[in-house]
């Protein structure tokens, strides 16, 4: 069940949201801020003034603020009164039009009786009473009643009885809304079936009315169904028993099923066999068959009208009772011929109508033969074929008696003989000589008489004067407009008949220019005389091509479509005839529709009547107008605080220009934004080098971050000076030829810097080079150069390290200048040790790259902040952690 | 840890029978005796055990007999003077009005007017029967009632303090108010000292009640929330169902301190009268400082027994 589906009732929709409502009151009475009271026992000696209500101060509102809001008011104003008046639209019960259309097709009898049906449809109609005038109409015409009330509307139903045709609910209300159906909404009492619902597509009807789907089908269980799907004809003419082949088949149910399945025939029943069809199959072939006998015994004069009814009986459930009959034209019945012919003497070889009378007989039919027709006696339209052989000096052969019935038929239209007459084809005349000398100008004349002279008319003699021969009689038929039929093209000789068809009174005259009989003159033989009675049969229709013979009785599939007056005038006979058609097999196999593809469905209930539709029209979905007063007012409130934040930050810019002063100056006088340490290489060759694992190791160990290339340097110039630290591993590149340190370097150790030099260097380099900054070093032995203790602050300034790993005996040295650090010797290749592609160490004992990346840690932190653990300034954070 | 505890132990609120005996010297020597609060200006000395207390911390040492605390390892203290007994009614108001604030002021809880002037009376009543006066508690608890009717005469001191400990352990609830003791319909016909203890909100007579004494004390009991307005939530309407209803908003009370103006008018105006009468006037409240309280209590006191 989709929820488009829903109908809300309106009583219930009226007390949830009453309830919703009340509820709503209930949480705001317990949520309601309570005027709270004090009781305050001065208050008795109190004169105040009697003002409670604060005093209202009115200020001006933000001008871009009030702007929004009227804006945002005005657009709600304006965009919910709009919905207003459409949503809103008073419904009028005498304007509303409400069409209640009901399927009763024969899948619908598979879930309800007639008699539920109609009591559906009255409370259908009682439900809507109230809502609008209704208005009726069933699958059986288009004819559309008004019920004066419920038991009316109820009466139709019980009157129609379900039908056997299909309905196509499609083509249906399509010819309804075509002849001028005018609904504000359009039930449609129907089931789920697929046959039904195919091809209809009910939302084009939307834009004009309302599709209400009342569905009958409320249980989903899937019901068993058995019906005869199909039945051939299996005997030839020839043969002494009838035999049929009915298929059976089923849907809905895997079991096996048994019942009985009989034959009947205008009242009797010819035949009667028990039928099973095992678990798990659907389809069954039942041969049923009767001698030919027990029909030649019925009375079978009016057996074009009457069908030959299969009958299943089942002995289980069975969920259809209509597709359980199944009607069929007979088949097998031997057709009298009239056969008119002067007996020529001894049978076969002087009778010119003996070799004919077998031929038919072959084909199955039963000749009847005259000599000459005297009286009326006989009506010859109950033959279907009439074969005149004449030519022997008389004309009482000619079946001129045929177009006397034809007149006594049109007087006697009114009758229940007409309209049975009416039914039935004409008979076809066969004109034949009796012998290749025969009297040409008696048929010409009997021709005449029957095909070329008006009814009413007597026929006159001109037109066959001349006719003496074969010749002439063949030129006279191509003359009177007859087309030939067999021999050559062109060749009006080897013609064999003539066939013409009176336009007024559509009797069919073959005319043949040979006695049909085995002539050598004529070139027919005994073998090709049935042939060639049976080929002139088939051509003009009168016997069924070869095979088996294949029930003809209607199955109709839309019966809208076949048999509503709007789709033209029909026979009465035919309307009949598709009335009692066989269940489409659409309806028999009661397979759903997707309920998804269905029209939103009416669900009320009997006691919840009263539920109202909406009328067609009056709705307009005012959800979009609010969506954008919605967007409006956001985007008025996202422009305001904008607007409040910038006044904001130009009311402080306007209080404090030198703030703002100062951030504009920064950030055009910033170029560089300096956050990380750089390893300053004084390399005079050069040589790029990475330190991405050292940086990365720096980083998730202390709070520095260090660039992962390295700055270098190829003397000491101003940038390089103003780097806190350079390293370097060429003395020559930082000494004078004296093996003193550049002046500029010098300088720079003054200032602060921090010089590492790596090996190779002697001491002897050391100590000369160092003459620059303390020529009296030697003498006071303040600044020299000396081992690292335990305790100096490279050695604790991150990480404690115990000591400092010496290099084939040489030791890291130190030289203090003005109470810190100024120069580091390395006493190997410390820095290339700590590059992405590391240089080994050339060391006897060299050290693992952990201690050497905690060195290096406590190195940066000496260039950095040198003893920063001696500086007094963090005394009282020290104090603070220690206590 | 009880609610007593957390109370500013200086102020009123925390006042017992008992407490602050100490003082000055001089005043000790001029007061306080045993036979009254009106001490006779001829000085008689004493060996009788009536006419000697034990000693209490505070008591000047050179006072002590020593030589019967030589025979009694007790220390007596001699009186050297004589003095007399003075007729003292206190009168204690328990109506409605007197318990507030009542639960529903969103204020921490503090004491009521009730139990200060529970406290005050006890105060006063074990003071005086210390003193050696006749003391009688008299007390309303009808808003409507003009005089008290229940009386009662405490004769120790120690049932006072008895007293005080139950109500104590109850809350000072008006139901464990002296159970014992009777009604009189009139008042007494003259005393010399009376004390008025209440918010003169009822129908009480304070001025008949209070000229009954030769000297009376109208101690205006109030509570120190009615004695501001900083507290008053300016949503919340405040109310009294009196004669008549009358009902504020507390912003309407905070206007222009209009309230504290009326309610300083109206103690002036309680003042004003009481001075009239010869009386002294008093407002006390939960925040009164038990010194500011006992200062102009000695003053009263010393006035009255000079007189």
């Amino acid at each position: 069940m989709s929820f488009g589906n829903l109908i809300i009732s309106a009583s219930w929709a009226a007390l949830g949201t009453a309830g919703l409502s009340l509820s709503g009151l209930l949480i705001w009475w317990l949520r309601r801020k309570r005027q709270r009271r004090v009781w305050l026992p001065t208050m008795r000696v109190m004169q105040l003034e009697p003002r409670i209500l604060p005093r209202i101060v009115f200020r001006l509102p933000p001008l871009l603020g009030f702007i929004c809001f009227a804006i945002s008011a005005l657009v709600l104003a304006g965009f919910s009164l709009k919905p207003r008046s459409e949503v809103f639209t008073p419904f009028d019960p005498n304007q509303a039009r409400i069409h209640i259309f009901c399927d009763m097709s024969p899948s619908v009898a598979a879930h309800v009786t007639i008699e539920e049906y109609a009591t559906h449809i009255s409370g259908l109609y009682e439900s809507l009473k109230g809502s609008g005038r209704i208005s009726l109409s069933t699958s059986h015409s288009a004819k559309i009643i008004q019920p004066e009330n419920a038991e009316a509307a109820a009466q139709v139903l019980r009157g129609l009885g379900f039908q056997r045709a299909g309905v196509r609910l499609g083509s249906a209300i399509k010819q309804m809304v075509n002849a001028g159906l005018e609904a504000n909404r359009l039930f449609i009492v129907s089931d789920r079936d697929q046959h039904s619902w195919t091809d209809f597509n009910w939302r084009y009807l939307l834009d004009e009315m309302d599709v209400v789907y009342y569905e009958l089908a409320r249980g989903s269980q899937t019901k068993s169904n058995v019906f005869i799907n199909d039945t051939r004809f299996l005997s030839s003419p020839a043969l002494l028993t009838m035999d049929w082949d009915v298929e059976i088949m089923r849907r809905g149910s895997e079991d096996a099923a048994q019942g009985r399945l009989t034959a009947t025939f205008m009242g009797h029943e010819l035949a009667a066999v028990p039928w099973k069809i095992a678990a798990g199959k659907q389809r069954l072939n039942v041969r049923m068959s009767w001698p030919a006998s027990t029909v030649a015994e019925i009375d079978v004069s009016a057996a074009r009208d009457v069908p030959l009814v299969f009958r299943l009986e089942t002995e289980g459930a069975d969920a259809l009772a209509a597709d359980n009959a199944y009607r069929t034209e007979i088949k097998g019945i031997k057709q009298e011929v009239l056969l008119i012919s002067e007996s020529g003497g001894e049978r076969l070889l002087e009778d010119p109508a003996a070799e004919l009378s077998v031929s038919l007989a072959i084909q199955g039919f039963s000749v009847r033969r005259y000599d000459y027709l005297g009286d009326n006696s006989i009506d010859l339209n109950d033959f279907p074929l009439i074969i005149a052989m004449g030519g022997l000096g008389n004309d009482h052969f000619c079946p001129r008696a045929l177009l006397n019935t034809r007149q006594s038929r049109r007087v006697r239209r009114s009758t229940e003989d007409t309209r049975r007459n009416h039914s039935r084809p004409l008979p076809k005349v066969w004109l034949a000589p009796a012998r290749l000398d025969a009297d040409y100008k008696q048929l010409c004349e009997c021709y005449v008489s029957l095909q070329m002279v008006p009814e009413g008319v007597a026929p006159g003699p001109d037109l066959c004067g001349q006719v003496a021969s074969r010749e002439q009689w063949t030129q006279a038929l191509n003359a009177m407009g007859a087309k030939p039929v067999g021999g050559s093209f062109g060749n009006q000789k080897q013609v064999l008949a003539y066939a013409q068809r009176n336009q007024t009174s559509g009797l069919e005259v073959l005319s043949f220019t040979v006695p049909l009989m085995p002539l050598i003159a004529t070139g027919i033989n005994h073998a090709a005389m049935p042939i060639m009675v049976k080929e002139v049969l088939t051509w003009q229709g009168i016997i069924a091509a070869q095979g088996p013979q294949q029930a003809n009785w209607p199955r109709v599939d839309d019966y809208a479509t076949t048999a509503w007056e709007t789709s033209g005038p029909k026979d009465s006979d035919a309307l009949s005839r598709i009335r009692l058609s066989n269940v489409p097999i659409g309806e028999s196999l009661l397979t759903e529709i997707d309920p998804v593809n269905l029209p939103q469905r009416w669900s009320a209930e009997k006691d919840t009547v009263g539920k109202q539709l909406p009328a067609k029209k009056d709705r307009e979905d005012p959800l979009p107008w609010l969506k954008l007063a919605a967007l409006i007012c956001l985007g008025a409130m996202g422009l305001e605080g904008v607007w409040t934040v910038c006044a904001r930050i130009f009311r402080f810019i306007k209080q404090r220009p030198q703030v703002a002063s100062v951030l504009l100056f920064t950030l055009i006088a910033s170029t560089k934004a300096l956050g990380a340490v750089e390893i300053a290489l004084l390399a005079p060759r050069g040589g790029r080098a990475s330190f991405a694992s050292l940086a990365r190791e720096v980083s998730q160990r202390t709070s520095i971050e260090m660039d992962v290339k390295p700055n270098i340097y190829a003397q000491v110039s101003p940038e390089a000076a103003a780097e806190p630290w350079l390293w370097t591993d060429n003395l020559q590149a930082i000494t004078t030829k004296a093996g003193v340190l550049q002046p500029e370097l010098a300088l720079w150790l003054k200032r602060g810097g921090l010089l590492i030099v790596e090996s190779p260097w002697q001491p002897a380099q050391l100590e000369s080079m160092v003459s620059r900054l303390d020529p009296g070093a030697g003498a006071s032995g303040a600044n020299s150069w000396r081992p690292l203790p335990p305790d100096h602050e490279l050695m604790r300034s991150f990480y404690l390290l115990d000591a400092l790993p010496s290099c084939n005996g040489e030791i890291w040295r130190g030289y203090q200048f003005d109470g810190r650090l100024a120069i580091l010797a390395v006493p190997y290749g410390f820095l290339q040790s700590l590059r992405d592609q590391s240089v080994p160490i050339t060391c006897a004992n060299p050290p693992d790259q952990e201690r050497s990346a905690r060195i290096f840690v406590n190195m940066i932190m000496v260039a950095l902040a040198t003893d920063y653990k001696r500086d007094q300034i963090h005394l009282p954070e020290i104090l603070k952690r220690l206590r | 840890m009880s609610e007593l505890d957390l109370r500013d132990v200086s102020t009123l609120a925390a006042l017992q029978p008992a407490a602050a005996k100490e003082m000055h010297y001089q005043d000790y020597k001029n007061r306080l005796r045993l036979q009254g609060s009106q001490y006779m200006s001829l000085k008689r000395p004493s060996r009788l055990a009536e006419s000697s207390r034990d000693y209490v911390a505070g008591d000047p040492v050179n006072l002590i007999d020593w030589k019967a605390y030589a025979r009694t390892d007790q220390l007596i203290v001699r009186e050297v003077r004589d003095e007399s007994s003075s007729n003292v009614l206190i009168g204690v108001d328990l109506s409605p009005t007197m318990f507030w604030p009542t639960a529903d002021v969103p204020e921490p809880k503090i004491a009521t007017k009730a139990e200060i002037a529970m406290r005050l009376a006890l105060h006063l009543a074990y003071a005086h029967l210390r003193m050696g006066d006749q003391v009688e508690i008299r007390w309303l608890v009808n808003e409507s009632a003009t005089i008290p009717t229940h009386f009662v005469r405490p004769r120790r001191p120690a049932a006072i303090k008895t007293g005080f400990l139950q109500l104590a352990a109850s809350g000072f609830r008006a139901d464990d108010w002296f159970t014992e003791g009777g009604t009189a319909n009139a008042l007494p016909t003259r005393v010399d000292l009376a004390f008025w203890l209440g918010d003169a909100l009822g129908a009480a007579d304070v001025a008949g009640f209070l000229s009954s004494g030769t000297r009376s004390f109208f101690l205006h009991t109030l509570s120190s929330l009615e004695l501001a307005t900083d507290w008053l939530d300016d949503g919340i309407s405040y109310f009294d169902q009196g004669q008549e209803l009358k009902e504020y908003q507390g912003q309407v009370l905070k206007q222009r301190d209009q309230y504290l103006q009326q309610l300083t008018a109206w103690r002036q105006s309680l003042q004003r009268a009481q001075h009239q009468r010869g009386g002294e006037y008093l407002t006390v409240s939960d925040r009164t400082q038990i010194s500011a309280y006992q200062a102009a209590l000695q003053a009263f006191i010393k006035a009255a027994g000079k007189a």
